[in-house]
């Protein structure tokens, strides 16, 4: 099943792949103010929703 | 324009009630100028949709001016980045609540164009502004942020926020969990038995890999920690736990590279992954508050200073000594001084916990950290602000030490550590030698699956989640714990310390009652105003708060009787005010009523007139308390105050000798230290500066706090003044906990004995330890929570109770 | 304040190429659907197969294709493109990318739709495009990434929200899986053979199908879902920590779980069990994301009362939760046993196409048209109809679908206490199920007709506003406040950096990626264990297999018997991964809406598939298999026969130089022996015609085991 060794060598890569990008959004402190981001979302089109 | 309103109104800016007059401008009414100008602000700059996303999002505004902070010294420290484009600051706003503030610190640079950019931390509660300096100064930019309603709250001692350790952590823990996850896939071929050797092998490689990423990188606090610990010669529940994984470790490394099987890889990375859950969990930090606060943030941040002649105001740090310094009403002295020029009535509850005031004479010396009332006098300053006779208490050993509430403290997990690992590696020596002797093939394998399987993670896993909910459930009831060690400790806890003024009492907030069997002529009132003028009786400052609108008139023939009251002449009338016996009101009387100290008894010309009744000192609800906890611990009451002023709370507190008067601050340090000699484990419960060394010296220092939880001492919990009465249900909660704990552990020896008798056996397969090991830590993972939540959501509900009554 | 030199920048959003994307997503939705309505009346009425060009067989390509790729691909860059540009505070990176990405998307939809009724197919399910359009997909995929990431660079909030990690993923993954699963080499322009065979190429082919959906049908409609929910809700998410969460939780394992599909294949068990225990830990990320949604509308229900839009958000993240679900029991062997070949599947997978990504794209556009249009919805009336026709027309769907499928595997498995097979002959038990498949039909014609009421109701939208093709927007740039300064300015500019550095390594990845798959392949000495006996397929054979996947058999018949008794019982020996060394591709199929075709051959005289093809009901009274009389008349092309057994050389399948020379001569021998056959039994047909390769193929189908 020489396909296994593809499939895993493929699956680790982007594995890794995904570690990186997480090792990256921690370092660059990407995650280290959970709560703002959610609302700013909400900000742009703030004129525009009554409540 | 101004209307007068009937109905009741609501600012549309702040949403508080408009009291007496209602500001109507464009149909919306406003409580205050402040409000509306804000409002107009917000308008002109197209910024309306501040009150799109909550209603009434406002808070009124200060006008208070932060010029101050232009001063260069005060300037370099807080701006935290600048070059020749922009510069950079940071500010604490305790005001921010909602989307709202969001919306509008967010958008600051359309209100002013020098402000480039701004960031907001909800959670931090902080603003990082970048602004063009040269064209907008600090100062300005702080008074406007101020003048929206978003008073900075700015400290006098650095508080640098620390993020990185828990990046790292971050950081262990994904990576764990990867490894971990990856892992446990490679491993599967092996326990579904797969025929082909060559991606055995590869599997076999690949497991390495990930496991040494695992134990080396996200495992090595482990490390660093045992070898910290034995370094002391002390024990830990880390012990055991490294132990168990290198023993797994390296048994594993041995199978793959000898092809003789697929190892631990998958339980030990597991567990490593489950154990940084833990750390990841019981670090919960509450980043609004600081519990590090020393005296210096007590002091004004500037001071006037008075130099050749002309007023300058200079910040702290640059005050020497015979610096001449300009006081005024309400300010805090910011060293030890004497005064130079006029008189005044000196505060000093803060820092002494006495309730009286003590009147100083030009000449007279002063002390740091008292409050000044009355006209503005003229200090000059005797002693170096860190020599102070206040700031000797922070030379005492208990602040040196940061850590000494730590030092001798064996908390739980670590005492069970040590029974432990003995046990552990005597069952493994045992087996090991055992089967050595009876089956050469076997003994390796059950020394290491003993090693392996018995490892206490599951304690390393309830144990942070347990006492991470405790504190986060105390959070929800506005007692905020420091740590979890603080909660342990206050597990432990058998006696309690309070202070009283401003924990146990308040300096009331209502209004007096007069009951006089006539009304008074102005005259009449003045004269009593002038008479209680001359004394610092409690009770007479608080007369003198009732009548401050009257005035002071000449009087003759003063005297004051200790302990009885005050008489003069004022022309043709003659006063007298104090008890009732000395007032001669007590003939028309009944018993009970004649108790002097919440009343004021006045008569003229002999005639008894009446009494002026103030209401109850006590914080609402501590005598329930305190009656609760007398049952469960030894409770003492430790005040710089006089006895006399405590009579109303003597009565809880039943054995004489569990009081103290007229302590200073460092007696109460030592209060603390004699109960703790008695091997008593002190929690103490204060609010002032002159509480600071107890709470520091006590096992638990819990600082009380009603103003926004902000002017807090050093202390290892902080709760809300309004949840005093609580406290004995919080404690309870903390007992509560570690009782959970221990019952999880015992749970998590059953799982292991069955293990374990596999693996004595020497024939634990790896399977087995892969399985069983996952299911023994998140089954404590979910007693903790479930356990904890469930005891949180009974308190809750009982609060609830208690303030619907 | 007096001078108003703000540092402010001002851009312009660009909602041109959102409303493009929107349109499409309409327009395909539509035709995607009504094919998907054709095929379902095609399985209760042969009679709809119209024309070679309108089989079953070559339009249920179509519908997948048109649904996965055209509707919901539009929808997501409709999305992406919508929500990228305001996350990041930025216009996108480049208009010529856009543009290109929209009309190259477009054109690949064309040429899929052209080719597919055509039968040029590689029979891989969703990938069913050859390999002209494949290159074509890579082309527009690595624009639309360029386009992404060079937004991301340029990006003015330093935050990269929880929604565009979800995207980077996507794109990243999906780039790798087309890639893997695209290795074919080619014989013509619409002829290719895949490199890996049999066994290796179901795997690898199910790996792309799994992920296909996770990374296609999951990540991209999680991330929309974190942009357009808080927005249409107006509340911000219940808990952006968890998104955070499950969002890694979910990208470390997803990848993982392809083998689920291919449980009692001759793939190792190993493997298998791999698959099904991976598929059991998606339960928690994948819920992960439907706990946070629900509860982001946790205390705002009156709204959902008022708010259709948030109705369709609920239907559609409830139903995600179910797919969600059911998909990790469905791995499980047992149920797997039952479920696998069965309408089942179809049901699983409806619910989540039908559920998830339609709702989820409905309420999208509802919420996004109106807006970008600077108008009102046209009509609350006609939203409020789709919505509730919508959700009746899953339900017609999924429930009938349930029932028959279940219906369907225990017929399969009944014996009769002599321990006989209860329903020996197939077809009973695909006439037990018209009914339902009625029923289906009439579901998905109501689905279908809710998707016709929006479009109506969204041009009105759009014809009654005015687009505003460039909304502007101000925002500070980032760049201006970075710190250069030596000691602590390095790491900011580094965050700016990163975006192509993440480019650039996830460019890199997909290369080696590509270089890492052909490196084995090309080597491929396979150890699959091979069985003396089984021998290269015939030039005629290898013709008559290139019909069969021409006209799609294979979405109906399984070549796979399975090692039950109930299976061995009804079609003979159960497959040996042995047997299929020599199929590029492999044939095994999913689903079986009629008999598993693995052991057919000699079962029949010749004759019977004569009749079969020209008129199946004539052999098979009642079969719902549509007519091939086209085969009786066509003449086998053989012009690249040569070719094609050079190609099947190259990969690996051991036929010699001379068999090569003589293919065609080889071909004809063989056929006029079949012709005789015809002949005996009074059929009069020429040898070179195309019935004569499919006989030939199917009469081997599966005997090599059994030759001595």
């Amino acid at each position: 099943m020489e396909i296994m060794y593809l499939m895993i060598g493929l699956s680790l890569f982007m594995a890794i792949g995904f570690v990186i990008a997480f090792v990256w959004s921690i370092r660059t402190g990407q995650q280290e103010d959970l709560i703002t981001p959610a609302m700013r979302i909400l900000q742009d089109d703030q004129k525009t929703n009554k409540l | 324009m101004y209307t007068e309103v009937l109905e009741e109104v609501i600012c549309y800016h702040c949403g508080d009630e408009c009291s007496e007059t209602t500001i109507i401008h464009q149909e919306k009414t406003f409580c205050c100028h402040g409000c509306e100008q804000v409002y107009d602000l917000l308008n002109d700059n197209h910024l309306e949709g501040y009150y799109n996303c909550d209603l009434n999002p406002g808070i009124s505004p200060t006008d208070k001016n932060f010029d101050f902070l232009n001063n260069k010294a005060l300037r370099d420290r807080l701006i935290t980045f600048s070059n020749a484009d922009f510069s950079k600051v940071s500010f604490h706003l305790p005001a921010i609540h909602c989307r709202s503030c969001l919306y509008l610190l967010e958008n600051l640079q359309k209100l002013n164009p020098q402000i480039i950019k701004t960031s907001l931390n909800f959670g931090k509660k902080d603003l990082t502004v970048w602004f063009k300096e040269d064209l907008l100064n600090l100062g300005a930019l702080a008074t406007l942020i101020a003048s929206l309603g978003y008073e900075p709250h700015i400290s006098n001692a650095e508080e640098k926020p620390q993020n990185n350790d828990q990046k790292r952590l971050f950081l262990k823990l994904g990576i764990a969990g990867f490894c971990a996850g990856n892992a446990m896939l490679f491993s599967f071929p092996e326990y579904l038995g797969i025929d082909d050797g060559s991606l055995q092998a590869l599997f076999g490689y690949l497991n390495l890999a990930l496991g040494s990423v695992a134990v080396f990188y996200s495992g090595s606090d482990y490390f660093s920690h045992v070898y910290a610990h034995l370094k002391l010669r002390k024990m830990t529940i880390e012990i055991p736990i490294l132990l168990g994984i290198l023993v797994g470790y390296g048994r594993s490394v041995f199978e793959i590279l000898s092809h003789t099987g697929a190892g631990y890889i998958d339980s030990v990375s597991g567990l490593i992954f489950f154990l940084l859950i833990g750390k990841w969990f019981q670090q919960k930090s509450f980043d609004f508050l600081s519990f590090e606060r020393n005296y210096k943030a007590y002091f004004p941040l500037v001071v006037t200073k008075i130099a050749n002649g002309k007023e300058e105001t200079a910040p702290l740090e640059e005050i020497q000594v015979r610096d001449r310094l300009l006081i005024r009403n309400q300010e805090i002295i910011p060293a030890d001084a004497y005064l130079v020029k006029g008189q005044s009535q000196m505060d000093y509850s803060f820092v002494t916990g006495e309730s009286e005031l003590i009147p100083i004479q030009a000449g007279q010396s002063i002390y740091a950290g008292g409050k000044h009332l009355g006209e503005a006098i003229e200090i000059q300053i005797s002693k170096d602000l860190n020599q102070s006779h206040l700031t000797q208490l922070w030379e005492q050993q208990a602040f040196k030490n940061p850590n000494h509430k730590t030092e001798n403290w064996e908390n739980f997990a670590n005492k069970v550590g040590m029974y432990f690992t003995v046990i552990l590696l005597s069952l493994a020596t045992i087996a090991g030698i055992y089967w050595y002797n009876v089956d050469q093939s076997r003994w390796s394998n059950a020394v290491v699956s003993i090693l392996v399987i018995a490892c206490p993670c599951a304690l390393a896993v309830s144990y942070p989640f347990a006492l991470g909910h405790g504190i986060r459930w105390l959070a929800k009831f506005n007692f905020f714990i420091k740590d979890i060690q603080t909660f342990e400790r206050m597990a432990q806890v058998d006696t309690l310390v309070f202070d009283k003024t401003g924990t146990l009492t308040l300096q009331s907030q209502q209004e007096p009652t007069v009951h006089f069997n006539r009304e008074l002529s102005d005259m009449e009132w003045n004269a009593i105003y002038t008479l209680v003028f001359q004394s610092t009786h409690p009770l007479s400052k608080q007369v003198k708060k009732f009548l401050q609108d009257r005035n002071i008139i000449p009087l003759a023939d003063f005297k004051e009787l200790r302990s009885k009251g005050l008489q003069a002449t004022f022309d043709d009338i003659f006063v007298q005010i104090g008890s009732a016996k000395y007032t001669l009101n007590e003939l028309h009387l009944p018993e009970g009523l004649i108790s002097s100290e919440t009343r004021l008894f006045v008569s003229i010309n002999q005639e008894p007139i009446g009494f002026i009744e103030f209401p109850w000192e006590n914080r609402p609800g501590v005598e329930g308390m305190l009656h609760r906890l007398r049952q469960l611990y030894e409770v003492h009451l430790i005040s710089g105050d006089k006895k006399e002023h405590a009579a109303h709370l003597l009565d809880w507190f039943e054995n004489q000798d569990h009081v103290k008067f007229e302590c200073s601050p460092l007696e109460k340090m030592e209060y603390i230290q004699a109960l703790q000699k008695q091997g008593k484990i002190v929690a103490m419960i204060g609010d002032g500066l002159n509480d600071a060394g107890a709470l520091k010296q006590a096992a638990v220092g819990i600082a009380v706090s009603d103003d926004h939880l902000h002017f807090t001492p050093a202390s290892d919990a902080i709760l809300k003044g309004s949840e005093l009465p609580q406290l004995g249900e919080y404690f309870r909660y903390s007992k509560y906990g570690l009782k959970l704990i221990k019952t999880s552990f015992i749970l998590s020896l059953v799982y292991n004995g069955f293990g374990l008798s596999y693996a004595i056996q020497g024939h634990l397969y790896p399977l087995i330890a892969a399985i069983l090991m996952p299911i023994n830590s998140i089954s404590m993972l979910v007693i903790a929570t479930w356990g904890m939540n469930w005891k949180g959501q009974l308190l809750y509900r009982s609060k609830i109770r208690i303030k619907a009554e | 304040m007096s001078t108003k030199t703000t540092s402010l920048e001002q851009f312009y959003y660009d909602n041109k190429i959102v409303r493009n994307f929107s349109i499409a997503t309409i327009v395909w939705g539509v035709v995607g659907m009504l094919v998907g309505v054709i095929i379902a009346t095609q399985l209760f009425a042969p009679a709809a197969n119209l024309t070679q060009y309108g089989t079953f067989g070559r339009l249920r390509p179509l519908h997948t294709n048109a649904v996965i790729f055209a509707f919901v691909g539009n929808a997501i860059f409709a999305g992406v493109y919508y929500s990228l540009q305001r996350l990041l505070k930025a216009r996108m990176f480049s208009d010529f990318l856009s543009n290109f990405h929209f009309w190259g998307w477009q054109l690949i939809i064309v040429a899929a739709a052209i080719t597919l009724p055509l039968g040029i197919t590689t029979s891989h399910e969703y990938a069913e495009l050859e390999w002209p359009i494949d290159i074509a997909i890579t082309l527009v995929w690595v624009a639309f990434g360029i386009n992404m990431f060079g937004t991301i660079f340029k990006r003015r909030e330093r935050h990269l929200y929880v929604a565009i990690w979800f995207y980077i993923a996507t794109f990243i993954t999906v780039a790798v899986l087309h890639l893997t699963n695209s290795m074919q080499l080619p014989i013509s322009l619409f002829k290719s053979y895949y490199v890996y065979a049999g066994v290796q190429d179901a795997l690898i082919q199910w790996w792309y199908g799994h992920n296909a959906v996770a990374f296609f049908l999951t990540t991209p409609f999680l991330g929309l879902m974190y942009y357009f929910l808080p927005k249409m809700a107006n509340r911000p998410v219940y808990s952006y920590r968890l998104s955070i969460l499950h969002f890694w939780a979910l990208i470390f394992i997803y990848i993982w779980a392809g083998p689920h599909h291919l449980l009692y294949s001759s793939l190792p068990d190993w493997a298998q069990s791999l698959g099904v225990v991976f598929s059991i830990m998606l339960i928690a990320p994948s819920w992960g994301g439907m706990i946070n949604g629900l509860l982001t509308l946790r205390g705002a229900w009156d709204q959902v009362r008022e708010n259709t839009i948030l109705k369709f958000m609920v239907v559609g993240i409830t139903s995600y939760g179910m797919a969600t679900f059911e998909g990790p029991m469905l791995s499980l062997k047992n149920i797997n046993a039952i479920a696998h070949f069965t309408d089942w599947i179809v049901a699983h997978v409806h619910v989540g196409a039908l559920g998830w990504n339609g709702f989820l794209t409905f309420a999208m556009l509802y919420w996004l048209v109106p807006r970008i249009f600077q108008t009102k919805l046209f009509s609350e009336k006609l939203i409020k109809t789709h919505f509730w026709i919508g959700t009746i027309g899953i339900a017609l769907y999924a429930i009938p679908m349930y029932i028959s499928g279940f219906t369907q595997g225990m017929m399969w498995k009944q014996f009769t206490a002599e321990g006989t097979l209860q329903y020996g002959n197939f077809l009973d038990t695909t006439l037990q199920l018209l009914p339902m498949h009625m029923m289906r039909a009439f579901g998905g014609t109501l689905y279908l007709t809710g998707a016709i009421l929006m479009a109506y109701n969204l041009f009105k939208t759009m014809a009654q506003g005015t687009l505003l093709a460039n909304e502007k927007a101000e925002a500070a740039p980032l760049a201006i406040i970075e710190e250069k300064h030596e000691s602590d300015g390095h790491w900011h500019r580094w965050i700016e950096k990163r975006p192509i550095q993440l480019l650039v390594a996830s460019l890199v990845m997909i290369l080696v990626g590509s270089l890492v798959e052909l490196v084995p392949t090309f080597m491929v000495k396979s150890n699959v264990p091979t069985i003396e006996s089984v021998k290269p397929y015939t030039s005629l054979e290898l013709e008559g297999r290139d019909i069969y996947i021409r006209e799609g058999c294979v979405s109906c018949h399984s070549q796979l018997v399975r090692p039950f008794r109930s299976e061995t019982e009804r079609y003979g020996e159960f497959s040996k991964s042995g047997e299929f060394v020599y199929d590029h591709p492999f044939l095994w199929g999913s689903k079986r809406t009629g008999p598993d075709l693995h052991r057919e051959g000699g079962k029949y005289p010749d004759s019977w598939h004569y009749h079969h093809m020209r008129e199946p009901s004539s052999m098979s009274p009642g079969s719902i298999m549509p007519t091939y009389a086209w085969l009786l008349e066509q003449t086998l092309n053989t012009s690249q026969t040569q070719d094609k057994l050079a190609a099947m050389k190259k990969l690996g399948v051991p036929y010699s130089t001379d068999e090569i020379a003589h293919a065609v001569k080889d071909l004809h021998t063989q056929a006029r022996a079949i012709q005789a056959n015809l002949a005996a039994e009074k059929i009069k047909v020429s040898q070179d015609k195309e019935i004569i390769a499919l006989i030939a193929y199917l009469q081997r189908l599966g005997t090599d085991i059994s030759k001595k």
